[in-house]
């Protein structure tokens, strides 16, 4: 399996150590992390996947989203939320994310998920 | 070399991986136990298991932050609460430390500082991230009874304390000598009979010294 660079927006920074070890696991190595949304820094890096906790911006991961595709339209865009509501996955999906993960889920799912998402998205192949 | 009591923590954690996260980093200190996780509050486990510690995410769980410490106090009234959340408003630090929270910890909190925090709340101290609760004391806008048994001076120390500062910079802050200081620190903690400095901040937050 081909190592795949990641660029990880987490503020929490207990969930961030444990997400670089999942990654390895999924055959990704992180090349940069951030708090906070910096469109300049992820087209500095030019990542093959973004990995932003949707958490932890109070306009909601949408907007989020938008800011991140701004910077990056190469980058498979992948979205953890604690939320389950579909329509909130929905309007994730259409801000820009490849893939939505819930928080909800344990290791073992997520790994599977940010799989399948790595499988589908383009600049990941 | 001093040998540390190992301390039995228990998860109130509804987001599964977030959990895992918080397992996998809390066990790499020997003398921390994960004894047990679960996404409600009110789990009938909490009260069987009487951890030491119980971290409880009050961004993911159903109930609101007081009705979910009241719940964590009946199930296990000896064990200490230690609210997790992304909130850095200070109303959010403030409802919890009045709901009887013992520790007050933002979750950009670095993991190290974490495991910290663990052995500081297991020990009978408080914790408030010294990022907000040095923001609510410089907002002060009453003085309370308590408050008025310190000096100006002192209160500028609270201040400072709040902040996260040592001695020795609040020292060179306020132009003293770090074993004046020292003494000050003595005698604030004495005024306001808390044991140690992590806990001048909640006692501050809790008693209303400050709004």
């Amino acid at each position: 399996m081909a190592i795949l660079s990641a660029y990880v927006i987490e503020p929490q920074l207990m969930f961030l150590a444990y997400l670089r070890q999942i990654l390895a696991e999924a055959g990704l190595t992180v090349v940069a992390t951030s708090n906070q949304i910096d469109g300049k820094d992820i087209a500095a890096h030019d990542p093959a996947a973004i990995f932003v906790d949707l958490d932890f911006f109070d306009r909601g991961g949408p907007n989020a989203l938008c800011k991140i595709r701004q910077a990056t339209r190469s980058a498979a865009v992948i979205a953890f939320s604690s939320s389950d509501d579909p329509t909130y996955a929905a309007s994730c999906y259409i801000s820009g994310a490849d893939a939505v993960i819930s928080k909800r889920d344990g290791e073992e799912s997520v790994v599977s998920s940010l799989r399948q998402a790595l499988a589908v998205a383009p600049s990941a192949n | 070399m001093v040998r540390r009591k190992t301390v039995r923590v228990y998860l109130v954690e509804p987001q599964k991986v977030v959990s895992d996260a918080m397992r996998h980093v809390l066990e790499q200190d020997a003398t921390i136990e994960v004894v047990g996780t679960t996404g409600d509050p009110r789990s009938g486990e909490i009260g069987e298991l009487r951890p030491d510690v119980i971290f409880l995410d009050t961004d993911a769980v159903e109930l609101d932050v007081e009705e979910a410490i009241a719940a964590c106090e009946r199930s296990s009234p000896q064990s200490r609460v230690c609210v997790v959340s992304a909130q850095h408003r200070p109303r959010a630090m403030q409802r919890a430390l009045a709901a009887k929270a013992d520790a007050y910890v933002a979750k950009d909190t670095s993991p190290a500082t974490f495991l910290e925090i663990v052995h500081l709340v297991a020990n009978g101290d408080s914790y408030a991230d010294p990022r907000i609760a040095g923001a609510m004391l410089r907002r002060r806008s009453t003085r309370s009874r308590e408050s008025n048994q310190l000096s100006s001076r002192e209160f500028e120390i609270v201040r400072l304390i709040a902040d996260g500062l040592s001695n020795r910079e609040i020292g060179r802050r306020l132009m003293l000598s770090e074993k004046t200081v020292k003494n000050h620190v003595s005698h604030i903690l004495a005024k306001l009979k808390v044991n140690a400095r992590s806990g001048v901040a909640v006692y501050a937050i809790r008693s209303g010294l400050v709004l």
